[in-house]
């Protein structure tokens, strides 16, 4: 499955697959920015693993060889819990109101410290 | 059709974790907007990582060229800060300076917020919900609560960084990290907007 492909991330806000898909998309996306740091043990020193640019990186469930947890009925309880994480950081995202950021914004160096 | 939709989303976690530290993570989203370790301690104490809160950084106001030595949050990636990691010229560590959620209240009610209102604005950014800050909850005797504005960030070089007086204040765990980054995904990227950039409609295929 090529998630990252710009047909299936345009074409994944009409539907409730898509919405799914694009969570995982994203964190696709967060997992590789930091090329794989894990934060819950020491590791060598980390270099870039993936090649950017033009050319795809070719993912699939093999390259990723998962461990499967939470399988059959924790199946739906998983997919909620990952879909609201996305609902709530882009869903229900805003901006500051204008007033606000104003006063935030106009006083910004006095509040470095 | 669910079962697929899992496979789907497993295939996005990281391999580099194992599945002790899968089921973490796990766990973690599960009890999302509750977090219950926002910080790593006692890890990584002297590496620079994106994600990191240090003190040292140099802002530097493009009004008047004032400079101020602030704490910041690191937005760079890891690997492009890393000392480690051969590269021609010096790069330089993009940070947004950190600000007390407190003295924005503060601010807030000194500008005419009343206190619920100010409440009310705060409470909304520790939801994560404003999309171009990123709340920092306290880390007792290391950081009062904070926050860092995505759309407010500066340089600062890395070999500077490196010869000066500096100092780390944290580290963020794996779910918080991953907080950090769909933020800054949301922010800077956009792409659940699905805004097509074409001239004209294209040509259907046949």
């Amino acid at each position: 499955m090529n998630i990252l492909s710009p047909t299936t991330i345009l074409s994944s806000a009409g539907n409730t697959r898509g919405l799914y898909t694009l969570v995982g998309a994203t964190l696709m996306a967060a997992s590789i920015i930091p090329s794989g740091i894990e934060r819950a043990a020491q590791i060598p020193a980390h270099k870039s693993q993936l090649t950017f640019g033009h050319k795809k990186p070719a993912f699939t469930a093999d390259t990723f060889q998962l461990t499967k947890v939470d399988q059959g009925s924790g199946n739906a309880e998983l997919i909620e819990a990952l879909y609201s994480v996305y609902d709530i950081l882009a869903k229900r995202q805003t901006d500051l109101d204008i007033e606000t950021r104003g006063i935030l914004h106009s006083r910004l160096w006095d509040l470095y410290e | 059709m669910e079962g697929v939709l899992f496979e789907d989303i497993r295939v996005f976690l990281p391999r580099y974790l194992n599945p002790e530290h899968q089921d973490k993570l796990l766990e973690a989203v599960r009890q999302f907007p509750n977090i219950k370790q926002f910080y790593l301690l006692n890890k990584y104490e002297d590496e620079l990582l994106q994600g990191d809160g240090w003190r040292g950084f140099v802002a530097i106001n493009f009004h008047n060229g004032d400079r101020k030595k602030v704490s910041g949050l690191v937005l760079s990636n890891s690997c492009d800060i890393d000392v480690k990691n051969p590269r021609d010229g010096d790069p330089n560590i993009i940070f947004a300076p950190l600000i007390r959620v407190s003295r924005f209240k503060q601010i807030l009610i000194e500008a005419g917020k009343s206190e619920a209102a100010a409440t009310d604005k705060i409470d909304t950014i520790r939801r994560q919900c404003i999309t171009s800050i990123f709340y920092l909850p306290e880390l007792p005797h290391v950081l009062e609560e904070s926050m860092a504005i995505l759309d407010d960030l500066h340089q600062h070089p890395l070999s500077d960084f490196h010869a000066s007086e500096k100092a780390k204040l944290f580290t963020l765990d794996q779910f918080a990290f991953y907080l950090f980054l769909l933020k800054l995904s949301i922010h800077f990227t956009r792409f659940n907007e699905a805004l097509p950039r074409y001239s004209e409609q294209p040509t259907a295929v046949t």
